[in-house]
């Protein structure tokens, strides 16, 4: 699948405010089956199904930490065998030195908290979250009660598009505020590419 | 408030009002007091590392005294919120977004109250880094053996990722009081550091998307860990000799034994913090309910395993293990054990009434009964298992000593220090969770309606 709303970041833009979220995910529906693709949507919290209607790809952070799990896992694992049988051998209790059922706690205790760590870092990675000051949202309102679908145009070109869609108000926003991956926005298919694309899946 | 139930205006607004709002003199009162007990556990601390471990009632046959009961009884108020936190999750209960975030803020405060007790424990606190795989001054590594090195990897693989956790819960919430900070000197402040703290989280699809996969993610990791590090501790106990000790049956025991504290310490600050912050829309009877279900469950786990005991006792024909649960029964400290059964057992039995369950005052003497008893329950199992090992000439009678008193009215000073705080700096409910789950609850009855 495209992730359909990898921004393009040539602007400008303009979002619609809903205060209902099913008139929300009713208007982003619309926009993509207009075939929209440089869009943004904001919500005060998750909004069921809306990664669906957005178009957007399974995060991918479950199988890096599964993968990181592992890692941990074997990692401890050696750093016991090289501890206990390779670099100071001792008999402790009567065991072998390669006593591996005793390992077992350490690691599994050892590759979930990496799990858990890279876990954090990941999920600040991909939101691309880092520790600002001066965030200001588009809206205050969208961290509260009030929900914004932000489509390429300015607000006189889209208000009759988002008050036929239920919006109550149209501001104007930021490229910056839209950019969602701006780490990867070079990186994004243009528009025309994104739609050929979904051409030829279609 | 609408028939219907708050608006999502109305739930930020409840939730963060707190926050901005000077603290009462009842705050003001129960901080002064939880705070003075936090420094008689700092001013404890302190003698200890001037006079040594001497200051406490322990002895050569009861090497665990106070410390090792209180920290089982800590990392157990610890475990039941990561239940609440992660568990429920995963079995999609959304009542749990009622009070998910103040049993998640227990847990972390719990946790680093019991990590004091074992570092505190070894003796020399000043090289308590040598647990830590590391090559030290000999060029040694610990022994991973050992279960008592187990036990630090345990303890900070749960407390690390407990942490962790509850900070990625926080975001959004941090999110919605930067944007609500008024625009006074002091508010201005406010939003800085919560804007920082924030870690600048706009709420997009794409950060939700993601954020929604690492919270469950969470879930799945701490899951295992929790369960995993609290069996470790009840190995420790298990793999060792000591009549009273060496059952099977005690990874399961200690988990379920943990579960149970830990609601009854989540019922008795849900019950004030409820009333005394307006939150009765937030955190129902219905949610109290239900975890006085779930303590009602595995406090019947707990009065099975406690059945299981004394007959493993009587079956292993051992005079050592027949010997040690005599002596919780008709010794001379039996008293420790009867109160606990009052307490677990006993006063416990008023939850199978629905009418007794809905009821804040039954609850919150269910609460204090469930905690002294569970703190009781650490102390037989630990104290009272080595004043009557296998040795009679070793066999003597432990005593707290002042110091010990301090150590654990400190304790609890320094978590109810630490809640106090997390009352007045972070909505107690999660504002984002809870409006996902009200909402939409709302949104359903209507469409029925």
């Amino acid at each position: 699948m495209v992730d359909a709303i990898k921004p393009l970041g040539q602007g400008p833009y303009a979002a619609g405010l809903f205060a209902d979220e099913a008139s929300f995910v009713a208007a982003c529906r619309a926009a993509r089956a207009e075939g929209r693709t440089d869009l943004q949507a904001w919500s005060p919290w998750p909004v069921h199904g809306l990664e669906e209607v957005l178009g957007l790809d399974r995060s991918l952070i479950g199988r890096a930490v599964f993968t990181v799990i592992v890692l941990g896992w074997l990692f401890c694992f050696a750093l016991q065998f090289h501890l206990q049988v390779i670099d100071w051998p001792v008999v402790y209790g009567g065991k072998p030195y390669a006593a591996w059922q005793l390992w077992v706690v350490p690691i599994l205790e050892t590759g979930l908290l990496f799990g858990a760590i890279v876990n954090l870092n990941a999920c600040f990675f991909t939101c691309r979250l880092l520790p600002d000051p001066f965030t200001v949202l588009p809206d205050p309102r969208l961290s509260d009660d009030r929900f914004a679908l932000a489509l390429a145009g300015t607000p006189a070109e889209l208000a009759v598009w988002f008050k036929s869609h239920g919006a109550d108000s149209v501001i104007a926003v930021e490229v910056e505020d839209v950019l969602a991956e701006p780490v990867f926005a070079p990186l994004a298919p243009r528009a025309g590419e994104v739609r050929a694309q979904e051409q030829a899946h279609a | 408030m609408s028939p219907q139930g708050p608006s999502a205006a109305q739930i930020t607004s409840d939730l963060t009002a707190p926050i901005f709002r000077v603290p009462s003199l009842a705050w003001f009162g129960a901080f002064a007091t939880a705070a003075g007990l936090a420094g008689l556990m700092m001013a404890c601390v302190l003698m200890y590392c001037i006079e040594g471990y001497g200051i406490f009632g322990v002895d050569n046959t009861v090497n665990w005294g106070n410390d090792i009961a209180s920290y089982i009884f800590w990392i157990g108020i610890a475990v039941a919120g990561t239940l609440v936190s992660s568990v429920l999750l995963l079995f999609r209960q959304k009542w749990r977004t009622g009070v998910n975030r103040a049993t998640e803020a227990m847990t972390v405060f719990a946790i680093n109250i019991a990590g004091i007790y074992p570092l505190i424990h070894t003796g020399r606190p000043w090289v308590d880094y040598w647990l830590i795989p590391h090559p030290n001054d000999l060029a040694l590594y610990p022994q991973f053996k050992s279960p008592i090195v187990w036990d630090v990897f345990a303890i900070t693989g749960y407390a690390t990722t407990s942490v962790l956790f509850f900070y990625l819960g926080l975001l959004p919430d941090l999110a919605a009081i930067r944007d609500r900070c008024p625009d006074t000197r002091i508010g201005r402040i406010q939003r800085l550091v919560y804007s920082a703290l924030a870690m600048g989280w706009k709420g997009t699809a794409s950060q939700w998307r993601h954020y929604e996969r690492a919270y469950t993610q969470f879930a799945w990791v701490a899951t295992p860990l929790v369960i995993g590090m609290h069996s470790t501790i009840a190995t420790l106990l298990a793999v060792s000799v000591v009549p009273g000790w060496h059952a099977t049956v005690f990874p399961p025991y200690f988990v379920s034994g943990a579960i149970f504290g830990g609601l009854a310490m989540a019922l008795l600050l849900l019950i004030p913090l409820r009333t005394a912050f307006k939150l009765e829309a937030y955190i129902t009877i219905d949610h109290l309910e239900r975890l006085a279900k779930i303590m009602l469950a595995v406090g019947m786990i707990v009065l099975h395993v406690y059945l299981v005991e004394f007959f493993f006792a009587w079956y292993s024909e051992s005079p050592s293990e027949r010997g040690q649960y005599w002596y919780r029964l008709f010794g001379e400290h039996n008293l420790f054990f009867w109160v606990m059964i009052l307490c677990n057992v006993v006063i416990l039995q008023l939850l199978w009434f629905k009418s007794l369950r809905r009821n804040l005052a039954v609850l919150t003497l269910v609460g204090v009964a469930v905690n002294v008893g569970m703190w009781l329950e650490r102390y037989n199992i630990i104290v009272l298992s080595l004043e009557r090992d296998h040795l009679p000439s070793k066999w003597t009678a432990y005593a707290f000593t002042g110091w010990d008193y301090m150590l654990l009215a400190g304790s609890f000073g320094l978590f109810f220090t630490q809640f106090l705080l997390f009352c007045r700096l972070i909505p107690m409910v999660s504002i984002a969770e809870i409006k996902a789950t009200l909402l939409n609850r709302h949104r359903q009855g209507a469409n029925h309606g």
